[in-house]
This record gives structure tokens, sequence and C-alpha cells, in this order.
């Protein structure tokens, strides 16, 4: 046997809270953890057990550490070891199993807290098994060997610290947001501005307008112990694995604390009971790519046409000077809503009028991010965007300062749009030189991240074109139906190179 | 003419006749050998009272024993009566006024059968309101003798019922088998289960206040296919206690004691031969 943890299932008295039990709330981690993903990984660490998830698509992450005092005793490594065969000291044990059998163990919390009196997870190096040994009342135990493959660490790489958005809530005053919406309802929008924070669902292709329920919750700022709010916003985020983190901020009863900046960039929530107890969820967030796609797309005229359009019917309620930040309105934050990243648009514009109509994504450096997946879940960008941007290939690895000046994309996007423009112009041979150039750092960072599945957190690429993408296409002015197409099928091709540069088909239409 | 002298006269046609103030105290019996895939059931009348046995695959035999006593008349004309019928159908007759356990007013029952060839009639009553039931009997066929007797008996526990059903329900269905250990050494019983995610063992102490008799002699270690043992589980939620036993085979009898409405107690029994891959199992 070597690492031995045991949990006590009698009640505990949580520092500063009130008597929870322990075995109640690692079961409903697990539980919750199992909303993220299908697997779960299980770090002892000196500091604690760490427990981590992360969901199929890579765009949330979630991590909860039980520090050594909430177990009864805590081993996390066996005496002698680490130092025999001459490795680094901070070398641990890593494994990961799937969410399904932790849940069979874990089934009903509740009634682990009236059954169970002690359990105790061990892990048998020799026959690789992780074992969970439940002892029950009346003497009876269960125990659990399951099977479990070692694995690199699971990281997420964001800042949490410099988000000028900060909240700190109750999971009482959020936990309204659970019961506000439909239950197959994917994502939520949530806006904040000094005055309101509010809540919307998400809706995707709105094809018919009229069709489409609106829900909508609006909290005052008087509702949250913290409220601090840089940048107004407005963010786009799963719900389901927000539901997750609200009922376990709830089980744990500790506020929970809501850091983010912009549209695109991961929200992060957390929450932390000093020396017991410490969770770290990071959801990423819908970057407004179909904004400035549609812009592109459609004549300037027309575009805002439609978008004034759009944002009457499917916003009665545009009553407050937000009409810039709906969803709907693609065009939004073109208004001007601390959306750095929509100079690039002005730009972009330009050849429009020339008769070219680029493929939008392209611009937009955000095409780098994987798409979102058919399930609709944003994607999770490791790094800044910005990154993707750069031609020459970075190290996608390296930890990225959210704060990274939009100005660096603003000259990349121009770059690519005369790289584009370019090609328009070139013969198909150089232009598939050319193409080719600006393809292969996108491959050799992509290729890095895909392969690595263990390895340090980075985002695969591999996901398939989102439907965003396509409705934006699909939308677009009629004129541009056959292209439109056939870029989707380029873009879809490209995608995993995820650079997109199709430029192909619109050569035949000049 | 009377109804009662009408209805003696109809009944003189009857082999069996018996009837019920209860019905649920039959329908919660035959509950516990019910499962969708054993839907044939054999029903033997005796003076004794009625066996209801339903087998499957040739290796778990589930009978059911209904005393005479736990009706409230029961004439038998002829011994060793025996059809075979459609228990599906017999207990979807049984609940025809609703198979809700509240309390309150309980259909009464009246069973008679003409003997061979002639289908089971069911009378349910309640309220006043009268359900008239026709089910077809089909030929009787073999039922296995697995040979179970008492002296063969190697291994035996009698324990409450509750903590094995949460170990029953609980069973990782993805594993193929069911093994059962017991033994007069630690762990005493063992039930585990070898499943995609990894093996899951529960552990039943003989001090554990479950346990109300240990007696076993010799470790022994039998294996039975999961999939047609956990419908005994069934049996195990309406009983209040349950007998394991083994013989020197690894035939395991399992016997459940179920206290109906009226305080009596009838008895199910479930038995299973082992899995054994490599030779082939022997009925005498």
């Amino acid at each position: 046997m070597k690492y031995v943890i045991l949990l006590d299932c009698k009640k505990f008295r949580w520092p500063a809270v009130s008597l929870l039990v322990i075995i109640e709330v690692f079961g409903k981690t697990v539980h919750a953890l199992s909303r993220f993903g299908d697997d779960i990984y299980l770090e002892p660490l000196e500091k604690g057990l760490a427990l981590k998830t992360v969901n199929s698509s890579r765009s949330a992450f979630a991590y909860v550490l039980f520090s050594p005092a909430f177990f009864i005793k805590y081993q996390s490594r066996s005496p002698g070891d680490g130092l025999a065969s001459g490795d680094d000291e901070e070398e641990s044990f890593r494994c990961r199993i799937t969410a399904k059998s932790c849940l069979r163990i874990f089934k009903s919390p509740t009634n682990l807290e009236k059954n169970v009196d002690r359990c105790l997870i061990s892990l048998d190096a020799q026959e690789c098994r992780l074992i969970f040994q439940l002892n029950c009342r009346h003497g009876i135990t269960k125990t659990f060997s399951l099977t479990y493959q070692e694995t690199e660490t699971l990281q997420a790489v964001f800042a949490k610290e410099l988000s000028p958005n900060h909240i700190i809530a109750d999971s009482r005053a959020l936990g309204i947001v659970s019961t506000s919406f439909k239950p197959q309802q994917e994502e939520v929008t949530m806006t904040v501005n000094p005055t309101e924070l509010s809540f919307r669902n998400y809706v995707e292709d709105e094809a018919e307008p009229g069709r489409v329920t609106h829900s909508e919750l609006k909290l005052p700022p008087q509702e949250f112990s913290e409220y601090r709010i840089g940048v107004d916003t407005e963010v786009t985020f799963c719900l389901k694995e927000f539901k997750a983190i609200l009922s376990l901020s709830d089980t744990v009863r500790l506020p929970l604390n809501i850091r983010f900046e912009t549209t695109g960039k991961p929200i992060v929530f957390s929450f932390e009971s000093e020396g017991s107890l410490e969770g770290t969820f990071v959801l990423a967030t819908l970057a407004d790519i179909g904004a400035s796609q549609s812009s592109q797309q459609t004549q300037p005229s027309t575009s805002h046409r439609n978008i004034s359009g759009r944002s009457h019917t499917t916003k009665p309620s545009a009553s407050s000077a937000t009409t810039g930040r709906k969803r709907s309105s693609k065009n939004a934050d073109r208004e001007g809503q601390g959306e750095r990243s929509r100079p690039i648009k002005e730009d972009v514009e330009f050849p429009d009028e020339t008769g070219w109509h680029p493929h939008g994504p392209q611009e937009k450096g955000n095409n780098d991010q994987p798409p979102r997946t058919s399930a609709g879940s944003p994607v999770f960008p490791v790094n800044s965007f910005t990154d993707k941007l750069r031609l020459p290939p970075q190290d996608m690895s390296a930890p990225q300062d959210i704060s990274t000046p939009q100005g660096n994309g603003v000259k990349e996007a121009v770059s690519e749009v005369n790289s584009t423009f370019l090609a328009n112009f070139m013969g198909d041979a150089d232009q598939e030189a050319e193409e080719h150039r600006l393809r292969t750092s996108p491959i050799r960072d992509k290729g890095s991240g895909a392969e690595s599945d263990d390895d340090d957190f980075d985002f695969v690429p591999n996901t398939p074109p989102s439907k965003k993408f396509k409705s934006m296409f699909f939308g677009s002015t009629q004129s541009q139906a056959a292209g439109s197409s056939r870029d989707v099928e380029e873009n879809a091709a490209e995608l995993s190179k995820s650079r997109v540069l199709a430029v192909d088909s619109d050569d035949d239409d000049d | 003419m009377t109804l009662s002298t009408q209805q003696r006269d109809q009944d003189s046609q009857y082999v069996l006749i018996a009837k019920l103030d209860n019905v649920r105290n039959v329908s919660t019996i035959l509950k516990a050998i019910h499962s969708k895939d054993r839907e044939i059931a054999t029903v033997f009348a005796s003076e004794n009272g009625l066996k209801v046995t339903v087998e499957t695959a040739k290796c778990i035999q589930a009978n059911a024993f209904l005393q005479s006593e736990v009706f409230q008349e029961y004439r038998l004309k002829e011994n060793n009566i025996s059809f075979q019928i459609n228990l599906t159908i017999l207990m979807e007759c049984l609940n025809i006024f609703g198979s809700n356990t509240a309390g309150g007013a309980a259909p009464a029952l009246k069973m008679c059968y003409g003997g061979y060839g002639t289908p089971l009639m069911l009378l349910l009553e309640e309220l006043g309101v009268v359900t008239d039931c026709s089910i077809k009997t089909l030929e009787p066929d073999e039922t296995l003798d697995f040979n179970f007797c008492s002296a063969n008996v190697v291994n035996k526990i009698i324990m409450k019922s509750e903590c094995l059903t949460d170990a029953f329900q609980e069973l990782d269905m993805t594993s193929e088998v069911l093994e059962i250990l017991m033994s007069p050494d630690k762990p005493y019983l063992r039930l585990s289960t070898f499943g995609h995610c990894g093996t899951t063992f529960s552990d039943f102490p003989k001090e554990s206040d479950m346990v109300e008799s240990f007696q076993c002699t010799t470790t022994q270690t039998n294996r039975y296919k999961l999939s047609l043992i956990k419908p005994s589980v069934k049996a195990l939620s309406v009983s209040s206690k349950v007998s394991m036993r083994t013989d020197h085979r690894g035939f395991l009898s399992l016997q459940y004691m179920i206290r109906n409405e009226d305080g009596q107690v009838c008895f199910v029994e479930y038995y299973c031969a082992p899995d054994e891959e490599a030779e082939d199992e022997d009925y005498d």
C-alpha cells in the first residue's frame, strides 16, 4: 500500500461554517466533477488531495483541493519514497479514474452520511488499483478496487488575479439561476455593469426570433458581498457546469468568488476555506466571433439594418442603451463596449467593398481557438488568443498574461488580411506556397496541443467546426451562398490547422 | 335458489378452490419470484398449500410457498394438481384493482381450478366491484430438483434482509458473476463483483448485528451468474430475514421470510447453481 488517505465521516465542525459531514462533501464533489467531465484526475500532493477534471471539449476545468486537515489521516507518499529512483522529490503520483466508477462508490451522498462511518482511500501499486474502502454501519465493509490510468498532471492556464471584474456571491444569491432556466438550456449569458448583474439564456441561431423563449434574470449588486466591475461586459458560458459549481459551493457553504474579464476570456469561479478545502472552476466563455463575421459578410448598410431589426424582435426589453451589448446584435461590441478586439473590424471591412468576401474567421484571430463543439460548449482559450494571431510559431504551453494588449492582435489581423489579399492576386502555385507558409506555424502549435492529451492543458483543435461558424456562413447574403458552402467545407478541412486561410474558392468568383 | 347454493353447485366442479380476503397476501409473495424473463410458472397444489415455481436458464429456481393457512378457505379435491401458467398475466389480474400497497380496502380473491385442461378462474372483489378473470393453463413441465438437502449444508448464515438489499442493489451489473465467499474466518461473508472499472467487495462480519446466525464449517467460494441472481433482490426487499445456505457442491439456497399484512409468515426460496465453466451441472 502506498498512499493512504482516511476520510472521517462523523460530523465535523467546519471552521467558520456550521456542521458539515465530510464524506457527504467528498461525495458531492465527485458528483459535481462528474458533471464536468468523464474522468476524474486524482493527485495526492503534499498540500492535499487534488481532484481535477476537464470536459471533453476542454472548455471547462474543475479543481478541488482537500487539504490534509480535511482527513483524519493523510499520507501522500509512502515512507522512503521519492528519492529512491533519483527522481525529482516533487514527483507525485497522479492517476485518473472514470467518473462513473467514482459515482458508483459515492452514489448517494446523503445515504453515505447515514451509513458510512469511515472511508479509506489507498493505492495498491502492485496490483495497480485504487482502493476505496467504506466502513459502513453494522460492521459492513465495502471495498471498491478501481483500475486507474497513470497520467500527467492536468493544469489549466489562467491568471485569475488580474481580472478587472470580481464578484463574491453567496450560493443562495446565485442559487436562483439554477432554477430559472429550462433544463435543456445549454449556455447562459451574464451581463455586468456597475449597477446590475443579469443572466440571460443564450440563444444561438435566431432563425425565428419570435419562437424562441428569452429569459432574463437581474440581480442587484446588493445581493453580493463584493461587486467590483472594472469592465462592463457580458460573458457566455455553459450552464450545466455553472449549476454544478453552484450546487457544490452550496454544499460546502462557502462564498463563491467570480473573476472574469470579458467575452472570450475564461471566467474563474472559486471558493476557499482556509486550510481545509479549496475549489477552482474555469469555464471558457464564448468568444463573440459571430458578431464580427456577419459584419464582414454583409454590406455595412444592410448589416446595420439586420442588426437593428433583430434587436427589436428579440429584445423587447431593449430599453437601456445596451443594444450594443445584446447577443442578437452581431455587431454588439462594435459600439465600443470595451471590446478591444473590435478595432480589427475596421480593417476587415475594407475587403468587402472591393467585392472580395473574406472568410471572416480568418481575420479574427479567435478562429484559432477551437470552435465550439456541436454540444455547444464554449471553447476554452488556454492562452490568450493573440498568441494564435502571431504567424511565427509560438510556444503554446507558455502561460499567457490575459492582459496582453490587443493592439498586437490588430496588427496581426491586418497582416493576415493583407496576406489573403495578396493571395487573391497571386497565382495558384504561389498562393499555395503562401498558404502553406501561413499554415505551418499553426499546425506545429496545434499538433503539440493535440498530441499531448494528458500534457499541460492545451486546447485540442480537433473539434468540429462550430455551429456558429456554419450558421454564420449560411446566414450571409445570397451573393455569397455558393462561396459560403465551399468556405465551410474548406474551413472544416482546415480547422485542424485552425488558421482558416481558404481563399481558393473565392478566386474562382473573381 | 340462493346465491350461496348456486355457488356451491358451481364450486363442485372445481378441484381447487382457494379464498383469500386480501389478495395482496398472495400478490406480494408472487412478485418476489416474478421477473420479466421468467414468465411461465408452474403451480403445484397439494393439501399443504400452493407452491409456485419459476425457473431460469436451468440454473436458478425460485419457489413461492403459500401454505393453506394463508387462505380463508382452501378446498382441494384431488391431490397433486399441477399446471403451468403465465405469471405475468396472473400478476396483472391479481393487481387489477391497482397494486398500491397502501392500507385500506384490499380486494378479496377467489381462485378456482377445474382440473386438467381447464383455465384458472380468478374472482376479485373490491367494495362491491367484481372482476372475473380466466387464464389459460399450460401443460406442466418437469421442474428441476436441485436435490438440496439440509444434510449436505456446509455453510449457513441467517441475516436481516435490509443490509443485503443495499448490497444487492448496488451490485456492479457490468460484472458477469457474483462471487460469494462464506467462511468461518475473516471475511466471513463476502460478495464480490468484477466489473469494467474494477472489483467491488462487500464484507459482512459475523459479529454484525445484522447477522442473526452464523454457522460456517468450511471456506467456500462460489460464483453465480449475476444477471440471473440479481432478480432475487425483489424477494430481499419484501422480506424481513434471509437465510443463505450452500451445500458441498456449491449450490446456493436463499430462503426469504416474508411477513404478510395479516402477520402470517410465508417463504420464498431461490436455488442457484454455481457458475462452473469447466464442468456441467449435474442434477439428480
